[in-house]
């Protein structure tokens, strides 16, 4: 039996996929990220394969404001982003 | 500056372009660019705009578009130069006429002599090839174009929008580009001059879409990044390939097209009969007409037309004038195939339009059918139409009947061809209104509150959006949603952006060379006429020549009295054979009984008349001139009139005397501005006339301010104190005048139809119900005038009336197609069936004879057009009910009414009357006031009694709104009707602001003062309260 139904089922109540994960970036001189720290690991960037800009639903409270970047480390390619707003990086994809 | 924007769009791309053409140009010259280019979706409508304005900046205008081709891929094309232009325009013409979508290569291919072509965005050909990684067609695509084309002339264009996948994208253009040898050029793909522009271009996005932003991912852009890019900020997007920027300036050089300078008009040659020049052609028609006219040319009219003769020939404008005889003889053809008049009628006896403007001042015009104005009677002036010098050609602006205009349209098109004869075209803009319910919907606010808020706004009230909605008590707003504060922002940028290219009110372009050389063309929604992508003001820079055609309605009412008396007395009256000094037209007039006539008919414009009290056409002419902004600003008006009456006055120097002598000092009239300015501040004939149009400009504070130096400068040579010589330049403003000329045109069309109405009122009532929509007032009210003439209006009836309103013994019958949701068509399938079938039986015979719908009717049921049937309306419903669910195939089962309908109580008079006003639009057998009179206690004054209360009494009244305007002065005027006649009620911004949603109500009782003056009084109203909530009594014509 349905517990509660006039309860909304909505984005909450979803499981979140892909979710960005928090991490700490250090920046080269033109704010391009150097090199990543993911668990506790530093990882080095060697070069920038695309980057791209996001820019939208500012009609939304949580408008988004992000600076993509899909680099090559030496064994991998990873998607990061720093959010322009708060200047904070996140994992995107790590492949 | 080693960069040039070679890709950019402004709002002309129509709901892909978020910034102004100026906006982008301002913002180029802040960055210090040398060229801009302007690229706009498959159109040249901005093209001269930007030229014009690029030029003042001192920035080189490069003109192209971005041209769909037939797959729906985007090309970027640049003019070199003028043949380069020519061959865009023609491109852009071709995709608009033709029925293929989008040019194809075969196409282009053979317009390409002056044009340099980019490869174009993400959507070109190139770069669709290259995302679908399809290297074969990649490959035969760019060497094809780089053949065709000359690798001079084409290059591969590179964007970088730090999009994803723009750097993947442009190595692969620049490893494609080396193997073929093709140069590389950098772009921005500019759709606005700043970045905070990128959720204007959003929200357009979403409208162009139809969809609210939440639901617009698919189509919006990515990030805010199509701005107009500084060159430090595009060095270093492309700092990998440095010379993709150079290619921008070298390209920039390659276009060397000056708009104005190289564009190829002339008017079209008129071709005379051996044996005359133009000149000697025109004076010969003027002579023959002046003969039929006069009888003989007599020396005042000798005089005149030599003046006028030299100062044609001096400008140059014979053919000008002989191509405007042209067209009224085409105009003719017209009346004639109407048959409106005989072909043995001389065409000035009976000319088929009227002229409006400065032209009406030329004997010329009289003697060739342009104007229906014997100046020589009026002695107008002709400085202000053909002064000494000019520069520019002059305005002729003539009114036509609807019929006839819209069937010399035609003509015009048949005549000289689609591509040498074409519409202005017009853009339909936003305006406040649009712009909060477009942008409201886009941001997903509330419906309500949005209608709300357009209610409030743009009651001419000085109150900025956002006053409106953080501090208007009547809107229910959550004033922590942030959208409130984006609608406010975007709203104050959206307005004035161009929604569509409509088709101009009046003007047409003739040419001798092709138009779509000049400006692309494109059909209009009308079939049979085509518009060109320019607007006046283009067309204007572009010196054009514009021919203007009205549709006047008064014109069309006019020829239907004309057609009806004639019909009833088998005399066609000749208006211009009719006593113009007949003091019984004058005095209705005197009485404010100028409802429903051209020019008088306004609350205004009676409360003037009264004052003014015309008793000849040179009265008329102040009358009408009296009420229009220019004049009012000053106070001009009530100046004029307290003069008139006997007021003491002085010029501010004598030198006023030969300006403003007729009109007791005060400016009445355009021409005086030009006069005052040339005799007071000894200005040239030129200048003067630049003056006073620059008054009208935008951003011309600066020329005005120039000539304020040079106006004073001579005032005070001429002995004028400063102080005088400011006081009298103060007297211009940039509010609009009638020409004296204009004035005495549409005075004499007033004073028609005053006759008209005085003499014919039954013609006139049954001709404006059937020329509607016209005028300022709807139906109620015009029926309620109708009735204090005598002329009983009656109901519709199925079996009786014509498709429009008609004559029947001294009554008017109401026509069919004015009843709510049957317009013409289906009015006219009802009467011809009746025509060929007989009369109508019951409510089944008429469905299932015409087909009509179950809405269609109830309207006619409410309106009272089946009260012939023998059932009351109750039972008619209760009938039509048994049709309501049939399912579209099945049979109509031939009931008997009589035996199967129910016993429903008697009538419900009120009902009765709200359906009537609901499908009608009015109530003909009374007025709502009458109703609820009874209910309202002695202390609701009636507006027959009012007149009789002092000024400074206080009194109650009540009424319906019918008009709600508000000029250039604070207060709002409302006009309100009950059912003995009008009261004037004024009302004041914080009164108005207290009763806002009450005074939006149709029915409502107000309490007020009386304020009189020269016979006429207003109600200033103090109080408001509610009546009845029912707001389908009519629709008041608001605002306008």
């Amino acid at each position: 039996m349905v517990e509660n139904t006039r309860k909304t089922y909505g984005i909450d109540e979803n499981i979140a996929l892909n979710v960005p994960i928090l991490i700490n970036v250090i920046e080269s001189k033109n704010k391009f990220p150097k090199e990543i720290q993911i668990k506790n690991k530093f990882i080095k960037v060697l070069s920038v394969i695309d980057l791209w800009h996001v820019y939208g639903e500012w009609w939304k409270e949580n408008s988004v404001n992000r600076m993509y970047y899909r680099i090559n480390s030496d064994d991998r390619v990873i998607i990061l982003f720093k959010n322009i707003d708060s200047n904070l990086w996140y994992l995107q994809n790590d492949y | 500056m080693n960069y040039v924007e070679l890709h950019c769009h402004s709002n002309y791309s129509f709901y892909d372009g978020a910034s102004f053409v100026d906006e982008l140009l301002n913002r180029a010259k802040e960055l210090d660019y040398s060229a801009l280019a302007l690229t706009d979706h498959d159109n040249l409508c901005g093209a001269m705009e930007f030229s014009n304005h690029a030029k003042n900046l001192k920035i080189k205008p490069i003109i192209g578009v971005e041209l769909s081709m037939s797959e729906g891929q985007h090309l970027t094309l640049l003019a070199k130069n003028i043949e380069g232009y020519k061959n865009i325009s023609r491109l852009i013409s071709y995709n608009n006429m033709s029925a293929d979508l989008g040019v194809s290569d075969d196409v282009l291919f053979k317009h390409l002599n002056g044009v340099v072509i980019l490869s174009g965005c993400s959507k070109s050909h190139v770069n669709q090839l290259i995302k679908s990684k399809d290297t074969k067609k990649i490959k035969e695509f760019l060497a094809m174009y780089s053949e065709v084309l000359g690798k001079k002339n084409f290059f591969i264009e590179l964007q970088q929008n730090l999009v994803k996948g723009d750097i993947g994208r442009n190595k692969t253009l620049i490893s494609y580009a080396k193997y073929f040898g093709i140069d590389i050029v950098a772009t921005n793909n500019v759709h606005y001059h700043v970045s905070d522009r990128s959720k204007l271009q959003d929200i357009l996005t979403s409208i162009k879409n139809g969809k609210p932003l939440d639901e617009s991912h698919l189509y919006l852009r990515n990030n805010n990044q199509f701005y107009l890019k500084s060159y430090n900020e595009m060095k270093y997007l492309f700092s990998s390939y440095p010379e993709s920027l150079l290619n921008t300036c070298k390209i920039s050089e390659m276009c060397e097209l000056d708009l104005q300078r190289d564009i190829e008009y002339t008017f079209p040659e008129y071709k005379v009969p051996n044996g005359y020049t133009q000149q000697t052609y025109l004076e010969k028609i003027c002579f023959e007409a002046a003969i039929r006219k006069y009888g003989k040319i007599t020396s005042k009219v000798e005089n005149r037309l030599q003046e006028e003769f030299h100062l044609i020939e001096k400008h140059k404008l014979a053919g000008f004038l002989l191509i405007y005889h042209d067209i009224i003889e085409l105009a003719r053809e017209v009346m004639i195939d109407l048959g409106l008049t005989d072909p043995e009628i001389p065409l000035e006896e009976r000319p088929p339009g009227r002229g409006r403007g400065s032209s009406v001042a030329m004997l010329v015009g009289y003697l060739i059918g342009l104007s229906h104005i014997d100046p020589l009677t009026y002695n107008l002036s002709l400085n202000r139409f053909l002064p000494n010098e000019m520069d520019i050609v002059p305005d002729i602006d003539l009114d036509f009947p609807r019929n006839i205009r819209e069937e010399l349209i035609k003509r015009v098109h048949l005549k000289w061809g689609s591509s040498h004869a074409v519409l202005t075209g017009m853009f339909s803009t936003y305006k406040e209104k649009g712009a909060i319910r477009d942008i409201g919907k886009s941001l997903g606010l509330p419906k309500v509150e949005l209608e709300k808020l357009v209610q409030f706004s743009n009651t001419g009230l000085k109150k900025t959006l956002s006053e409106e909605i953080f501090n208007e008590t009547g809107l229910n707003i959550n004033k922590k949603n942030h959208l409130w504060n984006e609608l406010v922002d975007i709203v104050s940028q959206i307005k004035g952006f161009p929604k569509y290219l409509g088709q101009h009110a009046s003007g047409m372009i003739i040419s001798t060379s092709p138009i779509d050389d000049m400006v692309p063309i494109q059909p209009a929604n009308i079939s049979g006429r085509y518009i060109c992508q320019w607007d006046k003001k283009s067309i204007e820079q572009a010196r054009f020549i514009k021919i203007d055609f009205l549709a006047l309605g008064t014109l069309s009412q006019m020829q239907e009295i004309l057609t009806l008396v004639d019909k009833k007395t088998g005399n066609y009256i000749d208006l211009t054979r009719i006593d113009f000094n007949d003091q019984a037209v004058y005095r209705s007039m005197h009485s404010g009984d100028t409802i429903g006539i051209f020019q008088i008919e306004s609350a205004a414009q009676i409360q003037t008349i009264k004052r003014i009290k015309p008793i000849n056409l040179i009265d008329m002419a102040y009358e009408v001139a009296c009420v229009r902004p220019g004049v009012g600003v000053n106070d001009g008006v009530s100046q004029f009139i307290r003069r008139r009456n006997g007021e003491h006055w002085e010029y501010d120097h004598i030198l006023e005397e030969k300006a403003l002598n007729s009109t007791l000092g005060v400016i009445l009239f355009q021409d005086q501005v030009n006069k005052l300015a040339m005799e007071i501040g000894n200005l040239s004939e030129m200048e003067a006339d630049e003056l006073r149009r620059a008054f009208g400009w935008k951003r011309s504070n600066d020329i005005i301010e120039s000539y304020k130096t040079l106006f004073i400068k001579g005032a005070t040579n001429k002995g004028l104190s400063r102080d005088i010589a400011i006081k009298i330049f103060k007297k211009f403003n940039g509010q609009y005048m009638f020409p004296e000329s204009h004035a005495f045109a549409f005075g004499v069309t007033a004073y028609h139809m005053a006759w008209l109405k005085y003499y014919f009122p039954l013609e006139f009532f049954v001709s404006i119900f059937n020329q509607q929509p016209m005028g300022f007032y709807n139906l109620e009210t015009l029926k309620e005038d109708a009735k204090r003439h005598n002329v009983v209006v009656k109901n519709p009836g199925i079996n009786i009336s014509n498709v429009t309103c008609s004559i029947v013994g001294k009554e008017m019958l109401l026509g069919l197609n004015i009843i709510k949701n049957l317009g013409y068509k289906t009015s006219e399938i009802i009467i011809n069936e009746r025509h060929s079938k007989g009369f109508y039986k019951n409510i089944n015979n008429l469905i299932s004879r015409t087909g009509i719908n179950y809405a269609q009717t109830k309207n006619l049921i409410y309106s009272g057009a089946l009260d012939s049937l023998g059932f009351s309306r109750r039972d008619l419903i209760w009938q039509l009910g048994l049709f309501e669910s049939k399912p579209d195939n099945q049979r109509l089962m031939d009931l008997d009414f009589q035996d199967i309908s129910p016993v429903l109580s008697g009538k419900n008079t009120w009902k009765e009357m709200l359906n009537e006003y609901s499908s009608l639009g009015l109530y003909p057998n009374g007025h709502v006031m009458e109703h609820v009179r009874k209910q309202l206690g002695d202390k609701v004054i009636p507006s027959n009694k009012i007149e009789r209360f002092s000024s400074g009494s206080f009194i109650f009244t009540a009424g319906l709104i019918i008009r709600r305007q508000r000029p250039l002065s604070k207060a709002i005027f409302l006009t309100m009707e009950d059912e003995f006649g009008h009261i004037p009620l004024m009302v004041w911004p914080d009164i108005y602001e207290k009763n806002k949603m009450l005074l939006s109500q149709d029915l409502i009782g107000i309490s007020g003062i009386i304020s009189k003056r020269e016979g006429t009084f207003n109600v200033i109203v103090h109080g408001v309260w509610p009546i009845n909530n029912f707001s389908h009594f009519t629709q008041s014509k608001d605002w306008q």
